[in-house]
């Protein structure tokens, strides 16, 4: 029995520390990006997690992307289509709507409910 | 000897697969991913002190394939593949060391283990290390649910222990520890 | 012993195969009508069904698109008339229908102008006023008729362009689709486009926004609804600048140009799809005083959200404890 209590003890300590330290992170806002492309998830990004800036490129039909991914930021840099609005929309921002690059059939957004929205009537027209 | 042993493993496997199938009804309990009871590995290391590491592994391999099939969760597979393997491989020189009145305290470096293992996939397949930082939750929460899982089997295992056709079953030496 | 483990094993096996399309939640996301689409369905055969709704839109856009291969609409627009499958008939005809209820504001004859403006090309330009007029005198929703499933068009040179009502009617059908699949939870966005199937899982009313027609990463109020279509229209959807002007994509059928009624953007909520995309580009044309007598003549069967240039925002006496517009300044229509 004594052993028992032992070991009792010793998970009982590791998992309030465990938890103490979660509770006491700053970190999670839920801020995990996802990046689909033609319908595909094709990366998860938490950006709370990003500590450097860098670049990802992604490919449709020989057109590029280029996303930028920052701190708590994700943008479009450069785009090979004809209207570029994914580049003008600059980054996404604790906002709603996603970034979308039609022609490339690319499609950057949040990936639960931000600001407990469902759904956007409008956007992405 | 060997028919009993494959009946025995059989009948251990249903167990898993029914209850692995039970539990994946009940709709997660908080946002962070993989928090969950997992009674089905009470089974796994049930038979890892009942009848032996080799038998666990295959218990515990075709229970996760089928149970995979039966919630219709194929990718989910990968996960608990990788953090039921890490979390047997990690139990059975444990199961050396701790005699079966400590089983609870196996279930529960297995218990991590597995929830380790299953962040490790995940992070593997989504590029995304942020991942890691649910090891702390994880950790707490696979403590717990370890020490539940294994108390149910240490529970079930000593009185089993008291019973013949368990012994004749499971082809053990009475008495053995 | 040996009984009871063929038992279990048996029992485990059926449920196995009872458990073959049991899923908790699917989502499928993928292009379509020129836009994406994301379907998310909830409870026992989500992915059967989300696919088998994806699979209904697809085959409607290959139905009504204006430049698709096989296209009904295609068809009928290069040979001035002809033989369609009798939901194009039906929808079509349904289409006329909406317009003439809306004073010929919503109008799907527009394709001539349309393509003088070159709206459905990657460089839409201004287009020479002769051009134009020329255009205008091929459109007109009393010149097009529905018989049975054959259509004529009185005028030659004329077109239908069903891109105003196709993607409401789309969501209507994956809605059906769904429901028919046994499906009481789900989401359907079309570009712009939102249905949703009943009620979230849990039982609540979905969250909708409304995209802000002034800062697009922004909305200007939530609306809270349940099985319903939400669509809204607005010309910061589509639009090209040219010689320091806007020109967006709403074509008000009088002028010929892009409509300036005052409204920036239309919001409606109904459980008829068909009827919500029409008048929410039917409203924003007509401005918002027609649009109040619209939404009086039909018995108030139908909600608005719509917003003004101005940034004032006005909202229909039936939805009006169901949004929330923080810092807004909303007016109720009252009946």
């Amino acid at each position: 029995m004594k052993k028992n209590l032992i070991w009792a003890a010793v998970f009982a300590a590791a998992a309030m520390i465990c938890a103490a330290i979660w509770f006491l992170l700053p970190r999670h806002s839920g801020a995990s990006v996802g990046i689909w492309q033609n319908g595909e998830l094709i990366k998860t990004i938490d950006l709370s997690a990003v500590t450097s800036e860098y670049e990802l490129t992604v490919e449709y039909e020989g057109r590029k992307n280029v996303i930028r991914v920052g701190p708590g930021r994700i943008e479009v840099l450069e785009a090979d289509c004809p209207d570029g609005t994914c580049v003008k929309r600059g980054e996404l921002s604790s906002g709603r709507t996603p970034i979308v690059c039609l022609p490339n059939r690319l499609v950057i957004r949040y990936m639960d409910s931000p600001g407990g929205v469902d759904a956007v009537a409008g956007g992405a027209g | 000897m060997k028919i009993k042993r494959l009946v025995a493993a059989a009948l251990l496997t249903a167990a898993a697969l029914v209850v692995f199938v039970i539990e994946a009804q009940v709709p997660a309990l908080t946002a962070v991913p993989g928090v969950k009871l997992g009674l089905a590995n009470s089974v796994t290391v049930f038979a890892l002190y009942a009848l032996g590491p080799a038998d666990a592994l295959a218990i515990l391999v075709v229970r996760i394939i089928l149970g995979s099939v039966a919630t219709g969760q194929l990718s989910a597979a990968l996960f608990s593949l990788s953090g039921g393997l890490l979390s047997l491989a990690v139990s059975m020189p444990l199961r050396r060391v701790f005699p079966a009145e400590r089983m609870w305290v196996v279930s529960v470096f297995g218990a991590v283990t597995h929830n380790f293992g299953q962040i490790i996939a995940a992070v593997a397949v989504t590029r995304t290390p942020g991942l890691m930082w649910y090891m702390l939750p994880l950790t707490a929460s696979g403590i717990l649910t370890g020490a539940f899982t294994g108390l149910c089997a240490q529970f079930l295992y000593s009185r089993l222990m008291r019973s013949d056709s368990f012994h004749r079953l499971f082809s053990m030496q009475k008495n053995r520890k | 012993m040996k009984r009871i483990a063929v038992l279990l094993l048996a029992a485990a096996l059926m449920l196995s195969a009872a458990g073959c399309g049991r899923e908790k939640s699917a989502s499928v996301q993928f292009f379509s009508m020129d836009t994406i689409m994301e379907i998310t369905v909830y409870g026992k055969g989500a992915q059967k069904a989300a696919d088998a709704a994806r699979a209904e839109i697809e085959s409607l856009d290959a139905m009504f698109s204006v430049s698709g291969t096989g296209s009904d609409i295609r068809k009928v627009n290069e040979s001035g008339g002809g033989a369609v499958s009798e939901e194009c008939a039906l929808l079509v005809s349904r289409a006329l229908e909406l317009g003439a209820d809306t004073g010929g504001a919503f109008d799907i004859t527009l394709l001539p102008v349309i393509d003088a403006w070159g709206f459905h090309t990657d460089d839409p330009a201004v287009p020479d006023p002769a051009a134009l007029a020329d255009a205008m005198t091929r459109t007109g929703i009393g010149a097009v008729t529905v018989s049975g499933d054959m259509i004529t068009f009185a005028k030659d040179g004329m077109g239908i362009d069903m891109g105003a009502v196709a993607k409401g009617y789309a969501a209507g059908k994956a809605a059906e689709t769904l429901k028919k699949a046994g499906i009481t939870s789900a989401l359907i966005t079309l570009g712009g486009n939102v249905r949703t199937v009943g009620a979230k899982p849990d039982g609540s009313r979905w969250r909708v926004a409304v995209q802000s027609p002034f800062d697009g990463d922004d909305y200007i109020c939530v609306v809270s609804v349940e099985d319903c279509a939400v669509v809204t229209s607005g010309g910061y959807q589509r639009y090209f600048e040219q010689d320091g002007n806007t020109y967006h994509h709403i074509i008000d059928p009088e002028t010929g140009y892009p409509a300036d009624s005052g409204v920036v953007s239309a919001t409606i909520v109904c459980g008829d799809d068909a009827l919500a995309d029409a008048f929410s580009t039917a409203v924003y044309v007509m401005g918002a005083e027609r649009a109040q007598r619209l939404w009086r003549e039909y018995d108030r069967s139908f909600d608005m959200i719509i917003v003004l240039r101005d940034g004032s925002v006005l909202v229909t006496e039936g939805i009006m404890p169901f949004v929330e517009a923080p810092g807004v300044a909303v007016t109720e229509i009252k009946r």
